[in-house]
């Protein structure tokens, strides 16, 4: 993971995401109007917190196999950077639910999904700052990783599938397949979720990399 | 995982908490001075909604007391000696199967005691203690697990809430969705009409609800023309998108404004389908199945601390 090139597409990526998304003509929907532009951060940065805490579930797994306090390191530095993107997620959530429903936080399955998800990983902090002993903590923590992340996938699964939702796409709202036809949204879409994806990779990168050379002099 | 393991590991928590009695006895305590103290501030409850929260509030924390000692009731050298005698699927399936069983005892005598004190909504009463059985088998796969990670931590005490209520919610969702469509029989929503906070709260009941478009209204954009079926009189009700296919009666309760009626709430008084019970009793065992198969998974690598 050091090399350039994929921080180079990075960068011209979110460039042309964050430049681009503000210029670019939208469609004049109606209730929605300039505040569509939303879909190039807000929907991205999801995206970006469901992959980097696959990516720390994965690691936990990877722990369970091979016992190296190194992918603990790994796993909760994901852990940290994906929950960062969920806040993110939340507060772009929340600034256009305000002027699109009239509300901060309606009640919606989404919403509650995404609050939950944030929720079970500050758990996840607290579990790791109740245990003292490395190996104990690294072993429990990965358990508790695994499971909920299996449970938010479920949440996820099979709870929007019961009720309806405000967001597009759900409870007879337009969803992504009519924006989709309109090429100069999907024009910044589809560059603004890999773009958002690797500048999460990217912090998480960072951020693992330095934990682990603390926990090297934090050894010594 | 064995099963005449689990067996003899299910009669010997049987065994000790038979001989111990201070389990089944500080939950039944917890159920019934809650309650008590719910009875003390209200007499009856009527509210669909606050029945609904309190009954599960009141479930929720008695289980989480029912399950903080699910593994610490052993002591260390006694885990380590069960470890050494079974697979530690098979603790965990015995462990899971008791508060399983605790948990619904919990649940059907807060039931019991609930009705008693602060009155039924309930209209299908099997209905709705097979709802607190299945709740119970996974409210005890999520707890357990949880149990076990937060036995190994120290303040487990405090430990335990935090780690299981984020996991716990969408059992509740689930169950408090499903307790709505069995109160009294009635479908019940919930609307907020900023519009409607002046006046009265009234209650009608109406049939014929025709809908109407609206076009001067961008926000509320249908409306329905609604039959009074005690003044006889026709009234314009807003009360969200919501498909009538009966034509049974509906109570509106809500607030009338200028000569139209917004509702805050709708009864419907239509009989459930046997669908929607199958859709949300499926999820629920859906969600307790792969939560048990999880268990299975983490259970052995976190039980050698």
């Amino acid at each position: 993971m050091r090399q350039l090139w994929w921080k180079i597409i990075c960068i011209v990526l979110m460039v042309y995401t964050v430049a681009y998304g503000l210029l670019t003509d939208v469609p004049a929907l109606h209730t929605l109007h300039e505040t569509i532009r939303n879909l190039f951060y807000h929907v991205p940065m999801w995206f970006t917190m469901f992959v980097l805490l696959l990516i720390s579930m994965i690691y936990g797994l990877i722990y369970m196999k091979k016992r190296d306090l190194k992918y603990d390191t790994i796993s909760t530095a994901f852990a940290h950077v994906g929950c960062f993107f969920g806040i993110l997620g939340f507060v772009t959530g929340m600034l256009w639910g305000k002027y699109t429903w009239g509300s901060y936080l309606p009640k919606d399955p989404k919403i509650i999904g995404a609050a939950i998800a944030i929720l079970i990983y500050f758990a996840y902090f607290i579990l790791r700052s109740a245990v003292n002993d490395e190996e104990k903590k690294a072993s429990l923590s990965a358990a508790y990783n695994i499971f909920a992340f299996v449970m938010l996938m479920i949440f996820t699964g099979v709870y929007p599938r019961l009720v309806d939702s405000l967001h597009p796409g759900n409870g007879g709202n337009p969803g992504f397949d009519s924006y989709d036809r309109d090429t100069r949204l999907s024009a910044v879409f589809y560059a603004a979720v890999p773009g958002w994806i690797l500048l999460g990779l990217w912090i998480a990168n960072v951020r693992s990399r330095m934990d682990l050379i603390n926990a090297k002099i934090k050894n010594k | 995982m064995n099963f005449s393991e689990v067996k003899y590991l299910f009669s010997k928590e049987f065994q000790l908490e038979l001989r111990r009695k201070s389990g089944i006895n500080s939950i039944l305590l917890f159920v019934v001075a809650t309650t008590f103290v719910s009875f003390l501030a209200i007499d009856q409850l009527e509210q669909a909604p606050i029945w609904n929260a309190l009954f599960w509030i009141i479930i929720l924390f008695a289980n989480i007391n029912a399950a903080n000692n699910t593994f610490r009731n052993d002591s260390e050298n006694t885990q380590l000696y069960l470890n050494q005698l079974a697979h530690p699927n098979s603790i965990l399936i015995a462990k899971t199967l008791y508060n399983a069983f605790l948990m619904s005892i919990t649940g059907v005598l807060n039931y019991l005691c609930y009705s008693l004190f602060l009155g039924n909504l309930i209209s299908n009463h099997l209905l709705f203690i097979a709802l607190i059985i299945v709740a119970a088998l996974g409210f005890a796969a999520v707890l357990s697990l949880t149990n076990a990670i937060s036995s190994k931590a120290s303040f487990n005490n405090s430990l335990m809430p935090i780690l299981s209520l984020p996991l716990l919610v969408p059992f509740f969702i689930i169950l408090v969705a499903q307790t709505n469509h069995l109160i009294g029989n009635k479908e019940y929503h919930d609307f907020n009409y900023s519009s409607a906070r002046e006046g009265m709260e009234t209650e009608i009941i109406c049939s014929n609800l025709i809908a109407q478009n609206d076009s001067n209204n961008q926000k509320e954009q249908t409306y329905f023309l609604a039959t009074d079926l005690q003044q006889k009189t026709r009234k314009v009700a807003y009360v969200g998108d919501i498909n009538f296919e009966n034509n049974q009666p509906i109570i509106l309760k809500g607030k009338e404004y200028k000569g139209i009626f917004y509702a805050s709430s709708i009864w419907n008084k239509a009989n459930i389908s046997a669908i929607s019970n199958v859709k949300y009793y499926g999820a629920l065992v859906l969600i307790t199945i792969i939560v048990l198969l999880v268990g299975q998974f983490l259970f052995p690598k976190i039980a050698k601390f």
